[in-house]
């Protein structure tokens, strides 16, 4: 299950997801962001307990969406089991992560 | 080095080990893969990993990881040199199709006991020996996430008779019961603990059937794979079968 709204700012659309981020529910989160052309993307994850391997991959897929059109996306305030996932397999190298939610920023 | 395959299933027995590994679909392909291959006389590898994605695409990306991986031992069986050149020629492969690889590395000399591990963002390697579990602690980011390879390093393990290595995906740990709790890692190390003494073979059907008794039952969205290998003789007084 997962609850995906957006909030607008001018340059800036903030996706706020709550749930779990996972090969049932991505499709969800791609089809919204599919809509969005702003230059900055933010990936709100901090109502996010969960993210698969599927997931992961989505995420890297808008990544490379953004890129390919010059912009950025951002992953702001996951949770600890989620940072973690993400560290375990390198995508925080690729997506920069903002305040998470144990109180490291990188 | 003796393989047999049975199904999902797969047996080694060389090298002063034994291997038991299976992979447990969940409704369509996915891209778990795991193997065993034997490098010379006295090393074999031992390999898990997970190519992101469903489907078709993810089945056929995972065939050609797997001919590139034994394409890299051939050429320069070092670990670390290994994982560096299947990120530049399986990442460019992957990175095409917008997607990436999790996957551990094993080589064990059996004349040694030495155990080289080289992590691209895959779940650790559980050790057991006598009766105590350790997570291996080698990372390095998934393959074809980057153009170059970037890890810890190698990490080395000297096994003795007696000792296990546990390799799994995240199908395993991440397998949720009707309440929707994760299966996780610390359960996964306690049941491992509790194996101490077993066979590989037996090991695995534990650790699946603790799964089961978990789970309840209920079909997993993810594939399951699970490996296990157990040094069985003593290090020095054996080659490769």
């Amino acid at each position: 299950m997962l609850k995906v709204e957006v909030n607008a700012v001018p340059g800036i659309r903030r996706v706020v997801l709550n749930g779990e981020l996972d090969m049932v529910t991505v499709a969800l989160l791609q089809e919204v962001v599919k809509k969005e052309d702003e230059h900055t993307l933010e990936l709100d994850l901090s109502g996010v307990s969960f993210v698969d391997s599927t997931g992961l991959k989505g995420l890297l897929d808008i990544n490379n969406n953004w890129q390919q059109r010059g912009g950025q996306v951002l992953i702001l305030q996951p949770q600890p089991d989620v940072a973690e996932v993400m560290r375990l397999v390198g995508l925080d190298k690729l997506l920069p992560q903002i305040g998470a939610l144990d109180g490291e920023e990188r | 080095m003796r393989e047999m395959v049975e199904g999902n299933g797969k047996i080694l027995r060389g090298y002063g080990l034994e291997g038991s590994g299976c992979s447990l679909p969940a409704g369509q392909e996915g891209g778990d893969f795991f193997e065993f291959i034997s490098c010379n006389e006295r090393s074999v590898f031992a390999v898990i990993g997970d190519v992101m994605g469903k489907g078709f695409q993810a089945a056929r990306l995972m065939e050609t990881i797997r001919q590139l991986l034994r394409e890299c031992i051939r050429i320069d069986p070092h670990p670390l040199e290994v994982v560096r050149r299947l990120n530049k020629l399986g990442g460019y492969e992957l990175r095409k199709r917008g997607s990436f690889a999790t996957l551990c590395l094993l080589c064990y000399d059996g004349i040694t006991g030495r155990l080289t591990c080289v992590n691209a963002g895959h779940h650790p390697p559980l050790l057991l020996s006598n009766g105590r579990v350790r997570v291996a602690q080698s990372r390095g980011v998934a393959v074809g996430l980057l153009e170059d390879y970037l890890g810890s390093g190698e990490e080395e393990f000297f096994l003795a008779a007696g000792d296990a290595v546990v390799l799994y995906t995240d199908g395993l740990v991440e397998a949720s019961d009707p309440s929707e709790r994760r299966y996780g890692q610390e359960r996964l190390k306690e049941v491992v603990r509790l194996q101490n003494g077993f066979g590989a073979e037996c090991m695995k059907g534990n650790i699946l059937a603790d799964l089961d008794t978990f789970t309840r039952g209920i079909s997993q969205k993810d594939d399951v794979t699970l490996v296990v290998m157990k040094v069985t003789g003593k290090a020095g007084d054996m080659g490769g079968d």
